[in-house]
């Protein structure tokens, strides 16, 4: 690609309309440009894709940025227990012909610990920024395995088990709720993370039917501390699930749905 | 002299920000969105059929920057051109899915060989008022220039294949779009400040 290239191509290539190849072409020539012009292309760039001039004056609306967040957590979660499951299988099937079962049993154990820690580190960062020391992590791994007991291993491998995150329904709610179900569990657990302190309201996990009435409370949650998990009813799928919170003793009128979803 | 010294490196500070970003740390990831989300918002909404369809693409784009954050080199592109660029991948990727489904599900209704999303998104666009400006200032444009808009800008589809549907050098095909793309930015720009 030659100089006038280039600079021909700067703001398709900043709009994105180079077709790939053409783009990567406009990469490599940019990168040994001489630095005075390289520089110019990226600031002219900039102007380009910043601008917007052609694009319809719109606002995103105020529930967008909440979303958008929620969003992103949910994907690193997915993918950090994504890897940990291909680590898993990884290890597993290269050790299976030459391991006896108890070593094969010790191994998966530490394992499981080592993805466990993962799983909850990745939680306890994500939704309390308090938490920095080793002695907050231990502590959120020691509810994380405590609560799902026996079956924290479902919870972190099976792939029957479903997880689902509440999304924030209230600007500014930094709380994290996720309901984690699986076939062959007698009970649901609900795993929340870094719900605000309050004294003067109480957190409540409900069931909601379409018009957003309560149809049954599932638990009552605790706020101020890192992390809880707590058994609770099936729900079945297509249930639409809130965290509400409302002052003690008022009417439920006055309660505010802050975490939302759909199991 | 010494203001200069006092001044952060914007450059620097986008590069530690997308580093952030890929250490999965959620202000980061606000911050983001604070800087870019209408930007992101606004190409959706010019590109897609729906304002649900555009929230959703908005988050999906996000989630695309989180994972390619640990990518982006301050070297090769300001991060306003990267997250465009991003943005504009998967809408485009989004459209031609759309269209691929759309040929699917139309087998009694042949498509026309311009890209339904041209019209579509021009149809939605005239909507806006603000933007009516700017589609007569397309339509003003000369024949070649004015297609190729259309179906690159807002239709999605590749230079390279608007080129063969058009049996025209892929070059004719860049210069249009470049050289159309600066008289519209141009005559928006005179616009706003009559």
């Amino acid at each position: 690609m030659t100089l006038r290239e280039l600079l021909e191509n700067a703001n398709l290539a900043a709009l994105g309309l180079l077709d790939q190849d053409d783009q990567q072409a406009f990469d490599k020539a940019l990168a040994v440009a001489p630095e005075s012009i390289r520089r110019h292309v990226i600031a002219e760039q900039a102007r380009w894709s910043g601008g917007g001039e052609l694009l319809p004056q719109v606002q995103p609306p105020e529930g967008l940025r909440h979303r958008v967040i929620d969003a992103v957590n949910v994907a690193i979660v997915d993918a950090e227990l994504a890897q940990a499951d291909a680590h898993m299988e990884l290890v597993d099937t290269g050790h299976r012909k030459r391991s006896g079962s108890m070593w094969r049993a010790t191994s998966l154990g530490l394992l499981t610990a080592c993805v466990v820690l993962t799983g909850s580190f990745l939680y306890v960062v994500q939704n309390n920024k308090t938490v920095t020391t080793g002695k907050g992590n231990n502590q959120a791994l020691n509810d994380y395995v405590t609560g799902f007991s026996s079956e924290f291993d479902d919870a972190i491998f099976d792939p029957a088990t479903k997880r689902v995150h509440l999304t924030a329904n209230e600007a500014g709610f930094e709380g994290r709720v996720a309901i984690v179900t699986h076939p062959d569990w007698p009970q649901a657990r609900v795993f929340a993370a870094g719900l605000p302190a309050n004294e003067k309201e109480n957190y409540r996990l409900v069931e909601l039917d379409a018009n957003n009435n309560v149809v049954r409370e599932l638990a009552k949650l605790d706020g101020g501390v890192q992390t809880q998990t707590t058994p609770i009813a099936q729900v079945s799928a297509g249930t639409r699930v809130a965290l509400v919170v409302a002052a003690i003793n008022a009417p439920a009128s006055m309660q505010r749905v802050v975490l939302i979803g759909t199991a | 002299m010494g203001a200069g010294r006092s001044q952060p490196d914007p450059t620097r500070a986008d590069m530690a920000l997308m580093q952030r970003v890929a250490a999965n740390e959620e202000a980061a990831i606000a911050e983001l969105y604070d800087r870019f989300g209408s930007l992101v918002y606004r190409m959706a909404v010019q590109a897609l059929p729906s304002k649900t369809e555009a929230e959703d693409a908005v988050q999906e784009v996000f989630i695309r920057l989180w994972r390619t954050a640990g990518r982006y080199d301050q070297d090769k592109a300001a991060l306003v051109t990267w997250v465009m660029l991003i943005s504009r991948r998967h809408l485009v990727d989004k459209l031609r899915r759309n269209r691929a489904r759309l040929k699917a599900t139309s087998l009694d209704h042949p498509l026309s060989t311009a890209a339904p999303e041209a019209s579509q998104s021009a149809s939605r666009m005239d909507q806006d008022d603000r933007m009516v400006g700017l589609m007569k200032r397309i339509d003003a444009l000369p024949e070649l220039q004015k297609t190729v808009v259309k179906r690159a800008y807002l239709g999605g589809q590749t230079l390279r294949q608007i080129g063969e549907e058009l049996n025209t050098p892929l070059g004719t095909i860049k210069s249009a779009l470049s050289r159309a793309l600066v008289r519209l930015r141009e005559r928006t720009g005179e616009e706003m400040t009559v």
